[in-house]
């Protein structure tokens, strides 16, 4: 039975020396943390709405590095758009205006752009349904107006929750939460790690393994309904299952031969096909973003290295060539290849481009577990901070990084997912 | 309980010479964390011994980077145990596999497997009932010594051989 958290987040901003921090109350679980902005930000009026719902468009807008929000002062709050001292804004320097007004539950969200050409309405659209989600819509909205992407605050983080203490068994929490923290949820609780939980495309079922009673479980999870599914057992180590062919199948990691191989599932069926063999350990399968095929990581070249399998052929085409290991890469859709990658004795994320030359994204401190969000601009992954493993975001460009540390415990194994 | 492990490991621990990384300086984690132990540079590079000849007692056998392959020096304890459990059938072991707690998490998993494969393949080599053998992969998730480092590393690059029935 999961236990569910319905804390209400309050949002205060604050500037600390470099770093922007924006926390919930102190009952939050994740906390936001700004890193690096983009250079040029989007100067968006604020004028607040609803209580809780402005403090979440101002957390998700802050925090995606994009925005400089400029709060109305309380003098300022006004219910109708006509209201407004449009003039008064854009001498502040104000390019966009925020604005909604309705009641609980339904909203109409207007972004205005100033321009010495006279206001002009971007969107002017309504927006219904429970408060984090219609405040998720709106600050998904500003942001995809502001960048052309899409917005990702209504997607959803899988991860598994740490708790080690010396002398104590460790304890491992599946969890999952809204991208910027809220409405964190635990499913499951073991002394046994939890691996590799993965979101199904549409964001409502999570894939995993367990190690229970000396089995390994491969247990589909639908957050919808709260009902688990066990879909294979085995004493052999199962691993690092993912969706592919629109959620129907599972590629997922079996040392059925003693060796780790992939295998592919039929979620209906479950029945189960072999889909690569030999010598060599074969896991880590990742999608390939706006295709049915996926990635994985093989050391069939003598090290890991990032491997592409082509469903409909079983053809194998290695996609990483430079350095000792790299692993866990998601393909795009430009041929970019965004992967865990050793550099000396730490790891980062790296990004090689279609011509094979790579960069380092980011290397922090013991990074790992990259995964790109389906909106394409947003690399997940883990790194030390603080004295603790906490959630990490850079954006593709490397204009943007954000956090979102734990009140407790280790952040493992994060993805992203709708 | 985790210090006396930790430096019982330094006395204990294959030396890296035979380790295919190139040493280098150990890195600090820069936030006075109090759960990882790094060790000095001053410690590295201790006298080493193979796992004692210790039959039907717990043990830790120790893999060089990205290997599955077992140190000749632990042949003869493993030789120990193999006798041991064929001695007393009613007994059994559960292999935990570990690897450092860097790179992929489920390269690890399977990395760790494999080397607890090895090991199980190694006691039934010498007769051993496979029913007798429980494995089990953690991977990452239980470094013996948390920090960072290729002496760190290694230390934590292990199968535990742990008896759970002696009777």
């Amino acid at each position: 039975m999961p236990m569910i958290n319905n804390v209400k987040r309050v949002i205060a901003a604050s500037m600390t020396m470099a770093l922007l921090s924006f926390s919930a109350n102190a009952m939050a679980d994740l906390t936001p943390q700004l890193v690096k902005g983009a250079a040029h930000l989007a100067k968006v009026g604020f004028v607040p709405f609803d209580d809780e719902a402005s403090q979440i468009v101002e957390r998700d807008l802050t925090m995606s590095g994009r925005v400089d929000l400029v709060p109305a002062a309380a003098s300022q709050s006004v219910d109708d758009v006509a209201q407004l001292d449009l003039k008064k804004w854009q001498q502040q320097g104000v390019q966009y205006l925020l604005f909604a007004s309705g009641s609980q539950g339904d909203y109409q969200a207007q972004l205005i752009e100033l321009s010495n050409k006279g206001p002009s309405v971007v969107f002017n659209q309504s927006f219904s349904g429970s408060t984090t989600h219609l405040a998720h819509q709106i600050a998904n909205r500003v942001y995809q107006a502001l960048t052309q992407h899409p917005g990702y605050f209504n997607d959803k983080v899988v991860f598994v929750s740490a708790v080690r203490s010396v002398g104590e068994a460790p304890s491992f929490t599946l969890k999952t939460a809204d991208m910027d923290g809220l409405n964190e949820q635990s499913w499951l609780q073991s002394n046994f790690p939890i691996l590799s939980p993965s979101l199904s495309g549409n964001g409502d079922k999570v894939v995993y393994v367990r190690f229970y009673q000396g089995q390994y479980q491969l247990c589909l999870l639908n957050l919808v309904n709260q009902q688990t599914k066990m879909l294979l057992q085995s004493a052999q180590l199962l691993d690092a299952p993912i969706f592919v062919a629109d959620n129907k199948k599972l590629v997922f990691a079996w040392a059925k031969t003693g060796i780790t191989h992939l295998y592919l599932m039929n979620v209906a069926t479950k029945a189960v096909t072999p889909l690569t063999k030999g010598w060599s350990i074969d896991t880590a399968p990742r999608p390939i973003l706006g295709d049915n095929g996926f990635t994985f990581t093989s050391n069939r070249g003598g090290s890991p290295q990032v491997y592409r399998y082509q469903l409909a052929s079983g053809d194998i085409q290695r996609l990483s060539f430079s350095g000792h290991y790299n692993a866990e890469g998601t393909l795009m859709t430009n041929q970019q290849l965004v992967m865990l990658a050793q550099h000396w004795r730490s790891f980062g994320v790296a990004v090689q481009s279609a011509d094979n030359s790579v960069k380092t994204l980011d290397q922090s401190l013991n990074v790992q577990s990259p995964s790109v969000l389906p909106q394409g601009q947003l690399v997940l992954y883990k790194e030390r901070y603080a004295n603790r493993d906490v959630l990490a975001a850079t954006s593709l460009d490397g204009a943007v990084k954000w956090r979102l540390i734990p009140d407790q415990g280790d952040v493992e194994q994060p993805r992203g997912g709708v | 309980m985790m210090l006396a492990r930790f430096l019982l490991l330094l006395g204990t621990a294959a030396l890296l010479s035979s380790c295919a990384e190139v040493s280098a300086p150990l890195l600090s984690t820069g936030n006075n964390d109090q759960l990882y132990q790094v060790i000095p540079q001053s410690d590295q590079g201790q006298a080493i011994t193979e796992a004692d000849i210790a039959p039907g007692q717990d043990q830790s056998y120790f893999f060089d980077y990205n290997s599955a392959k077992i140190r000749k020096v632990d042949l003869p304890a493993l030789q120990a145990q193999a006798n041991y459990l064929l001695t007393h059938p009613e007994a059994t072991v559960l292999l935990i596999g570990h690897t450092s707690a860097q790179g992929s998490h489920a390269y690890a998993n399977a990395l760790a497997w494999q080397r607890t494969m090895v090991v199980a393949e190694q006691l039934e080599q010498q007769g051993v009932n496979a029913a007798q053998i429980h494995q089990v992969s953690y991977g990452m998730e239980q470094p013996n010594v948390l920090g960072f480092g290729p002496h760190v590393d290694q230390l934590n690059q292990r199968v535990e051989l742990r008896y759970e029935n002696k009777n």
